[in-house]
């Protein structure tokens, strides 16, 4: 299998927080969505991806190449958007045009012209005047006209209203379409992500403690509801975690088709990604 | 690299109404007045290329910077290579404007004008080689605070220097100056921007955005 992004041995250490991430590969031609609380690690781990912080040890190889070593070609096929953080606001499109031209080799004006065009934004407006869901969709067609393999996006869909979002991630699908490309998106808008990630890298604490096919979590995991009796009888084994409400429990479950056979007088839910995450940073063991 | 001082050169751009209100300010002076503004325009250039770091660390540019293929180390290359285009052409400029005024007034003294350009340039490279380290360390915000401390310690440490010791320039230095002052100030101004630069790059790989 070819990978997009191989870590291994990853540390990062700050004064109250340390990331540390011992294996993680994600393959070329998918849309892995990284979710986690803030302040989990999401963020640390995008920038490490695009050398913007310097690693404490380990190794990120992208597209089969160190980082470290070859940081010009790799950051030729990786396209950015990053949650607040882009060209100075007294800036138009028609200038980031002008100054991508030299930045990237692959640069395609026409394309980015064409996004401008689609997404019916001047290039003689400055950044400052547009509303956020315009900028954002600069940001988006800048990412995407220098042609990268890889797209790695922070919040990159925060902050926007439903159509704008849709609109964003329609193109992430067109994006997605060729094979070889890649995405990696951390969002907190885990809806989103049940639409368009293939896989789920799921960060808290700074480590890894959820990495599964998004279908794998759908078709597996789920939601046991029980009162305090019911909890009692379950095999403690079959517990990932759980949370004890004001009248019932909920469990999270990691082999919905077991469960279902061996608690038959129970509800099981579906999970959401959102549910998951809840129930996996708040519930207890 | 060249996308990155583009991005420089067109935010200065924003800043045209302001070179001319200096342009303007500038010719009238040396019209009027038997003074030397040489320092002006070059000044001017420095503290609008200084006002694109505060401007960039206003809108969080860095991270964003980084991230694109000429890393921390273009940004840092770019930022000088555009400080110090910026500082020249402004002087060279000033020194165009002189002979102009001076041709026209008919009091030209083209070796007189053409020294003090390269000591107002000379000047600038060293403000600017002292400022950019301390830019890139502490940022625009603590930067400001910073740039003034350290201006006014050494503009203490010199008046208490000069009064403790009656600090006498031996004639023959004087003599070695004027005819090697070219050659010494060209040599002495690459070499500050080379420290600096060093420094900065340094500094700026370190940090983390």
């Amino acid at each position: 299998m070819k990978y997009a992004v191989e870590i291994k041995k990853l540390k990062k250490n700050y004064q109250n927080f340390n990331l540390k991430i011992d294996n993680l590969n994600i393959p070329s031609g998918v849309v892995v969505g990284l979710i986690g609380e803030n302040g989990a690690g999401k963020t640390t781990l995008i920038k490490l991806l695009l050398n913007a912080i310097n690693k404490n040890d380990g190794e990120i190889k992208i597209f089969d190449k160190d980082l470290k070593h070859n940081e010009i070609q790799v950051k030729e096929d990786i396209g950015v958007v990053l949650d607040n953080s882009f060209f100075p606001e007294t800036l138009n499109a028609k200038n980031i045009d002008t100054i991508m031209k030299d930045i990237y080799k692959r640069w395609d004006s026409k394309l980015f012209y064409k996004y401008l065009n689609d997404f019916k934004i001047k290039d003689n407006q400055i950044l400052k005047a547009m509303s956020k869901g315009m900028r954002k969709k600069v940001e988006i067609a800048t990412a995407l006209s220098h042609h990268p393999k890889l797209l790695i996006l922070d919040e990159a869909t925060s902050g926007l209203d439903p159509i704008v979002r849709n609109e964003i991630l329609d193109l992430f699908f067109n994006f997605i379409e060729d094979e070889e490309h890649t995405i990696i998106l951390s969002t907190h808008i885990t809806s989103d992500l049940e639409h368009i990630a293939d896989y789920i890298v799921f960060i808290d604490k700074g480590e890894v403690v959820l990495e599964k096919q998004r279908d794998e979590i759908i078709d597996n995991y789920g939601i046991l509801k029980c009162d305090t009796d019911q909890f009692n009888k379950i095999d403690k084994l079959d517990i990932v975690s759980f949370k004890k409400n004001k009248y019932n429990y909920e469990i999270l479950i990691d082999d919905k088709e077991k469960c279902q056979k061996k608690y038959k007088d129970f509800i099981i839910d579906k999970i959401t990604l959102e549910d998951l995450m809840l129930l996996i940073i708040k519930g207890g063991k | 690299m060249i996308g990155l001082i583009k991005k420089d050169l067109l935010m200065i751009k924003n800043n045209y109404k302001n070179i001319i209100i200096v342009l303007a300010i500038y010719i009238f002076y040396s019209f009027q007045f038997e003074m030397n503004m040489y320092f002006l325009l070059p000044l001017m250039g420095l503290m609008i290329c200084i006002s694109t770091i505060n401007y960039d660390d206003f809108n969080n540019w860095h991270t964003y910077a980084v991230s694109l293929p000429q890393g921390k180390s273009g940004v840092i290359k770019s930022k000088y290579i555009t400080t110090i285009s910026v500082i020249l052409l402004l002087s060279i400029f000033s020194l165009l404007i002189d002979i102009i005024i001076g041709n026209f007034k008919g009091d030209l003294l083209i070796e007189e004008s053409f020294g003090v350009c390269i000591g107002a340039l000379f000047a600038m490279i060293f403000m600017m080689s002292i400022l950019f380290p301390i830019l890139f360390k502490y940022g625009a915000e603590k930067g400001r605070i910073a740039m003034i401390s350290i201006g006014l310690g050494i503009f203490g440490l010199v008046m208490l220097v000069s009064k403790v010791i009656q600090l006498e320039i031996p004639k023959n230095l004087i003599i070695i100056f004027d005819l090697y002052s070219p050659i010494i100030i060209i040599v002495s101004s690459i070499l500050m921007i080379a420290v600096s630069y060093i420094v900065s790059k340094k500094i700026y790989l370190k940090k983390e955005f």
